[in-house]
């Protein structure tokens, strides 16, 4: 199997230099401060034809991206639809099996798991460790069960506390995400969206995790419910002592809620920056396009006409673009990026940047409000 | 020909359900002036869809137009308006299928819903313009073109005999557009229709839509939850809460100098990028179930500012500035006299 991995490794990219940012971050591992470091992680979908399933081609759904994240600290992951961010988090949760690429996970005891390389069994002492709160409050919730059921299920599977003391631990995360005791015997079809996000939260904290993935958390839920559930997340964060991996496409709630960015395009890292820097100073054509897109919520500074039209589609990762995947939209772009794929490097400030010319472009931030 | 285009007086919409009458749209009150973007913000569940679609007559069953007015000044030119009340139109009568579509038309969330899947993007527009307009199939696909070309689609003419499921959601989005501005409408009603569209797709959609409200010099109905997307694009804003409009006013004072509480929520709860981080200052409590609605000012229960009175009085319309008015008991003066403004 490692041999196939490691074929495909390197059958892929003939030729391709190895990244730099990844050696640079894979030096970091022996730093305490790291909880998860992401090295080089490709997870390809294959596309299939035929009644033999004959394989037609790869969708790069994860194309070598590699990042890292701090213990305690809240990476955002931001980008399109399409662009991986969902894969990259599932890949994490071993939710799936990455093609290749390493998931270096550090454990309470200090002692550090390539969790890309488990296979079904070993996987299930790091479920507990590592846990998903999901988009959609509706459809993430087995409507059959009740919300004592729901919350307690992965206790009782795992046999992580004694049948006697289940209710115990239900209660108290019930009433930490700030939900009645009443509620325990109900249906999920009672409650609200917000209220099943919650629900979602307590399923997610009940075994004590140290990594808490957030995919799209509070995207379905309406302005006034989703800042009671980033208000909520962030007081767990405090007390749990809990490090969030938080995929959006929500700028303004990346913004809020994130020390650290990671910013992708078509299953690769383009930029990885801290909250604010990235938002006034972004070093990523692709990035500065994003910022200026976000509509900014005062009608004093509107940008009509002067916001950076995008051009074309987001790439197709089956058939993806040469050299830098971004080239075609990039209003930067010059003949080299259409030839050489730029690798991720590091820059001053602890940033990275996938980009030729990131030195040398004075790019645009996100406007300042009032 | 008067600047308003469409008045809702006391418009009522209710649901006859098993549970019990949902009162979607409780008595509201609107104008939408010509060639202006009128933005229509609340949460789900306020009545801003059902609100709209009463515009067309496509309230769906078991909904009905209970009562009011939805009058529509329909310009005969020469300056005159011939006013028609729509909500008193058959929903399936000629009067309304002569507006529907061509003098008020929609443009909806989900554009791969709204187009049909067994159609080509070409049929589907032709088909709008040949029903209101006496034109060959021929003139029909050229005009079809020449839209397709105006909303910034690439290739039009290859366009036009594509199936919706080859096209993304931005390209769908924008077939819709081409759809709904096919018969030149006097009022364009759009629903949400950049919230399932990625940032940088919802920017072009938005500039697209602006540019061409000016060259149609057509009203704009533009409904949304998205505040961001509201200071970027209106003219006026009105705030809805549970059926009925809380607030109403031109976009810079609603978003500087917000009256009614519920707006100054609904701006303190979203978080702002470039901004320092701050703790977000939620609404608390939720939206009320439509079957238990709260007494007095729908609003009490979540309401910062609330008083013994609120739970009792269901405040009126209170006239602020010239162009602004408010729903809020903090704002009337219980006797029977308008407060001012600087009295607060």
């Amino acid at each position: 199997m490692i041999d196939q991995v490691q074929a495909l490794q390197n059958t892929t990219h003939p030729g391709a230099p190895p990244s730099v940012a990844a050696q640079s971050i894979a030096t970091q591992m022996k730093d305490d401060s790291l909880l998860l470091e992401v090295n080089n992680l490709k997870m390809y979908f294959s596309i299939t034809r035929g009644i033999f399933a004959r394989v037609k081609g790869y969708t790069k759904a994860a194309d070598d991206v590699s990042f890292f994240i701090r213990k305690g600290e809240t990476l955002g992951l931001v980008g399109e639809s399409g662009c991986g961010k969902t894969t990259i988090g599932r890949c994490i949760a071993r939710a799936y099996a990455p093609t290749a690429g390493e998931i270096l996970y550090r454990q309470a005891d200090s002692s550090v798991v390539d969790l890309a390389k488990l296979e079904g069994e070993e996987v299930r002492p790091y479920r507990k460790d590592i846990r998903m709160i999901f988009q959609d409050p509706y459809s993430s919730l087995n409507p059959r069960m009740t919300v004592f059921e729901l919350i307690s299920e992965v206790l009782k599977v795992n046999k992580l506390v004694k049948p006697a003391q289940m209710k115990e631990h239900v209660e108290y995360l019930l009433e930490r995400v700030g939900l009645r005791l009443e509620y325990m015997q109900r249906y999920p079809h009672a409650f609200s969206g917000g209220e099943r996000q919650r629900i979602g939260i307590a399923r997610a904290l009940i075994t004590n995790p140290r990594l808490v993935i957030c995919d799209e958390a509070v995207s379905a839920l309406d302005v006034s419910i989703r800042a009671q559930i980033l208000n909520l997340l962030e007081e767990l964060q405090a007390d749990f002592d809990l490090t969030y991996l938080f995929i959006s496409h929500d700028l303004s709630v990346i913004r809020h809620i994130c020390d650290r960015i990671v910013v992708m395009y078509v299953g690769k890292v383009v930029e990885v920056a801290d909250g604010i820097e990235l938002f006034l100073n972004p070093r990523h054509p692709y990035t500065e396009a994003l910022m200026s897109a976000v509509p900014v919520t005062n009608p004093r500074a509107r940008k009509a006409g002067a916001r950076i039209r995008l051009h074309g589609e987001v790439a197709d990762p089956s058939n993806p673009p040469s050299g830098c995947y971004f080239h075609p939209r990039c209003r930067y772009a010059q003949t080299v990026c259409a030839q050489d794929e730029p690798t991720l490097r590091r820059l001053d400030g602890g940033r990275y940047v996938a980009c030729h010319f990131a030195e040398e472009l004075g790019l645009r931030g996100a406007t300042m409000e009032q | 020909m008067s600047e308003t285009l469409i008045e809702v007086k006391g418009l009522k919409i209710h649901f006859f359900t098993d549970e019990g009458v949902v009162h979607a749209v409780d008595g509201m009150d609107l104008i939408v002036e010509r060639g202006k973007t009128l933005s229509l913000v609340g949460e789900s569940g306020c009545g801003k869809s059902v609100a709209c679609r009463s515009l067309m007559q496509i309230v769906d069953s078991p909904g009905k137009i209970a009562s009011g007015e939805i009058l529509y000044h329909r310009s005969v030119g020469d300056g005159f308006d011939e006013i028609i009340d729509i909500a008193k139109l058959k929903p399936t009568g000629r009067q309304i299928r002569a507006i529907r579509g061509k003098e008020i038309s929609m443009i909806f969330q989900e554009p791969m819903t709204s187009l049909s899947p067994m159609y080509t993007v070409g049929n589907q527009i032709t088909e709008a313009i040949r029903l209101h307009t006496k034109v060959t199939k021929q003139e029909a696909r050229q005009m079809a073109i020449d839209l397709l070309d105006k909303v910034d689609i690439p290739k039009p003419e290859r366009l036009v005999e594509e199936y919706p499921f080859r096209l993304s959601g931005g390209m769908r989005q924008r077939a819709m557009i081409a759809i709904a501005l096919s018969c030149n409408p006097t009022l364009l009603i759009a629903d949400e229709p950049t919230t399932a569209l990625d940032v940088t797709t919802q920017a072009n959609i938005l500039d697209l839509m602006l540019g061409l409200q000016k060259q149609y010099h057509m009203a704009l109905l533009f409904i949304t939850h998205d505040l961001g997307v509201v200071a970027e694009i209106a003219d006026d804003v009105a705030v809805m809460y549970l059926g009925r409009i809380v607030e109403r006013s031109d976009v810079d004072t609603v978003f500087n100098a917000p009256k009614h509480p519920y707006t100054q929520a609904l701006l303190r709860s979203i978080p702002k990028v470039a901004m320092m981080r701050e703790e977000l200052d939620p609404i608390k409590g939720m939206v009320p179930s439509p079957y238990h609605r709260p007494g007095g000012c729908p609003f009490h229960p979540r309401c910062a500012k609330a008083f013994a009175a609120c739970r009792t009085i269901a405040p009126s319309v209170t006239q602020l500035g010239e162009n602004h008015t408010v729903r809020c008991l903090l704002y009337e003066d219980l006797a029977g006299n308008k407060v001012t403004e600087q009295s607060l």
